[in-house]
């Protein structure tokens, strides 16, 4: 599933789409770098306390771990001097434009959904989930106060609903204590 | 073999609680498919945690159909809007979109909606009578040749998708490292678990998948922008003569669906290639007045027959052998196993009736899909015409709490929410995230098998190449290998030479 590009946004004050400068390129090659070394250094100490980096292979559970990062090892460093020659940014998703405001969007929304599932424990479903969706529909440029309004709290109610009401799942209550008496 | 399958899935599928939830299962497909972006991965990742609430062969036909509603659905949108709901019915818009221009949107949309429900049926039939027949034959199969299957299903996946067939690699090589991280199921130790409990069964496959593709996309359609947008939808009254002209094309119909079926048993291949494929031989064999790219009939009904026929041609390979076609095949197969059928010929020996449930699902499905394509075309016009705003919302609360749902746990949404933001991060790079689900989900089968060869042999490696089936499968897996690095070389090559020459 790729996202089809619906509408390309105007060119003008956009952060140049794709990554351009090498650095940026060679950021995944780090994030799979990085793995590697945790994996490398998890099967010489975790896996090797508890005695189960070497022995046959049934009871070596480091050996295929081991394997995968090897060749996950040899892909990247091919990666990295493809990113170096410039030739490896080929075939990238269509993902649009990004303008500064769909970042700011972006980032909103990220953040929205980083406090709501810091704050779900503690305040519960109910009470959170029409403030989470209310902030998420204004950040996504919703100005209408009444649609905001109706639309958080039905989907609130609807997915209390169809997860509690059906499927008796107990939703997260809060120290409020609030839920759907269904 | 096939019809005592589908005796045998009688019992387990014929209530109603099965049958209504394979409709309302095509019904959601259908919806999913219609909005442009979305899916027949995301309406079956949408539903996937709820289906656990429910009997197995019931929760899998609802699955089976939403892949085979949102296989369809896109053609709407394609029709309509020239814009294709969803990347298999991309093709379809070559001629359904002229044939809306000229008026005549209701026969386009009538005759992709027949068209995929026969050409689903006829690929359901294949499936039928071939996956039996390849489950039986892979009875023969040993931990070595199991895992050469798996690591060729992998690889193919990497090789034929239209990223670079590197990074597929790198995604497939990711998918296999999630995958091991847990408790060891064979030595019982505790691998990358950082002494967390909560990570001693690793991440549930759930939150990977819904992360991945579901949240990443939700990020995506954020920064494509236009939420607020409401696309001028036109009214369109759907033709129930397009059932008879579909008769005009019962040729193309069958030669689309057995391209269809093909292509989607091929892992990788899937829906895309199969529409392509089928619409590029459903022209090449036209009469030049049918005038194809302009509003050919005979367009529309290759591409919407060949991509449900996929469908089924996708599940031959994962219930088969385990090795699942594509992305959506591979969370169908997950959903199997968290269910505690793993696919293969065990399932054809020990669970023919869940088989057999399934089989009968997926030809109800496309049943459902005719009926309900006709009967709910405005609607789905109808939903085109809503702001996407709303619809983001709603996808990320029926994400978070469906994935919450499972386990009751929060740590469940903050793995879902981590692999959101990585499936953006790939996919932002240009890396495809089929490969990781894949992977994922053909992990345990591979390095188990892997294990269990190498104590057989005792004598390292070369119980692969010394099985002949097993040394048959790691050849093709690595001429795959060869041809992604070096194919496109040395078709320039030769494309050089031939230019040389004719100069």
């Amino acid at each position: 599933m790729t996202g089809i590009s619906v509408k390309q946004a105007p060119q003008s004050h956009g952060v140049k789409d794709g990554p351009d400068s090498l650095i940026l390129r060679l950021l995944p090659a780090l994030f799979f770098l990085s793995i590697i070394v945790l994996v490398y250094y998890l099967c010489a100490t975790s896996l090797t306390e508890q005695g189960y980096a070497s022995g046959t292979p049934i009871t070596n559970a480091a050996l295929y771990p081991r394997l995968l990062v090897t060749v996950l090892l040899a892909l990247t460093i091919v990666q990295i001097i493809k990113e170096t020659r410039n030739t490896g940014t080929e075939h990238s998703d269509d993902l649009g434009v990004l303008t500064r405001a769909r970042l700011i969007q972006v980032l909103q929304c990220t953040c929205l959904g980083v406090a709501y599932l810091t704050l779900l424990p503690v305040i519960g479903y109910l009470a959170l989930t029409p403030v989470f969706v209310a902030l998420m529909l204004v950040s996504l440029g919703v100005r209408h106060f009444i649609n905001v309004v109706i639309f958080s709290m039905l989907l609130t109610l609807g997915c209390s609903l169809m997860f509690q009401g059906v499927f008796n799942v107990n939703l997260p209550r809060g120290v409020f204590g609030f839920a759907l008496k269904i | 073999m096939g019809l005592d399958a589908l005796f045998s899935g009688l019992a387990l599928y014929a209530n109603p609680l099965a049958i209504a939830m394979t409709v309302f299962g095509c019904f959601v497909g259908l919806i999913i498919g219609v909005l442009p972006g979305l899916g027949p991965l995301m309406g079956i990742i949408l539903l996937l945690p709820a289906v656990f609430h429910f009997p197995p062969v019931a929760a899998m036909g609802m699955l089976i159909a939403v892949f085979v509603g949102g296989s369809c659905g896109g053609a709407v949108s394609a029709i309509i809007l020239r814009i294709p709901g969803t990347p298999i019915a991309a093709a379809t818009l070559l001629d359904g979109y002229p044939m809306a221009q000229k008026g005549r949107a209701g026969d386009a949309i009538g005759l992709a909606i027949s068209s995929s429900a026969v050409g689903g049926i006829i690929g359901g039939i294949i499936l039928i009578g071939f996956a039996p027949v390849l489950a039986e034959f892979a009875l023969r199969f040993g931990p070595p040749e199991y895992f050469a299957l798996a690591l060729l299903g992998l690889i193919a996946i990497a090789v034929v998708g239209r990223n670079s067939p590197l990074k597929g690699f790198m995604a497939g090589a990711l998918g296999l490292l999630i995958a091991s991280l847990g408790t060891d199921a064979i030595s019982g130790a505790q691998r990358f678990t950082f002494g967390y409990f909560q990570l001693s069964s690793g991440f549930h496959i759930v939150s990977i998948v819904v992360g991945l593709f579901a949240i990443s996309e939700l990020i995506v359609q954020i920064r494509l922008g236009g939420l607020l947008d409401a696309p001028a939808v036109p009214k369109v009254r759907i033709s129930l003569g397009s059932i008879v002209l579909l008769r005009k094309h019962w040729f193309n119909v069958l030669r689309s669906s057995g391209i269809g079926t093909f292509f989607g048993a091929l892992p990788g291949a899937g829906g895309v290639i199969s529409a392509f494929s089928s619409y590029a031989v459903a022209k090449a064999q036209s009469r030049p007045e049918e005038r194809y790219g302009e509003g050919a009939e005979g367009g529309v009904v290759a591409t919407e027959a060949a991509n449900n026929a996929a469908a089924g041609g996708t599940l031959i390979p994962t219930m088969a052998l385990g090795v699942p076609g594509d992305a959506s095949s591979a969370v169908l197969m997950s959903a199997m196993i968290l269910f505690g059928y793993f696919p293969g010929p065990q399932l054809f020996d020990q669970n023919l009736d869940v088989a057999g449930g399934m089989f009968l699902a997926y030809i109800v499905a496309n049943i459902s899909l005719f009926l309900l394509g006709f009967l709910l075309t405005p609607l789905f016009l109808a939903i085109l015409r809503m702001r996407r705003v709303y619809l983001l919302p709603l996808v990320l609360m029926l994400s978070m709490m469906g994935t919450y749902s499972l386990q009751s746990s929060i740590f469940d949404l903050w793995v879902m929410l981590g692999f959101g933001c990585l499936g953006y991060f790939l996919r932002y790079f240009g890396y495809p995230l089929a490969p990781i689900i894949i992977g994922v989900v053909l992990g345990p089968i591979l390095e188990s098998n892997l294990r269990r060869s190498l104590l057989i042999s005792r004598d390292g490696l070369s119980i692969f190449w010394e099985r002949e089936i097993s040394l048959l499968i790691l050849i093709v897996t690595a001429i795959l290998i060869f041809w992604s690095f070096f194919g496109s070389l040395l078709s320039k090559k030769m494309r050089e030479r031939r230019a040389s020459k004719a100069n």
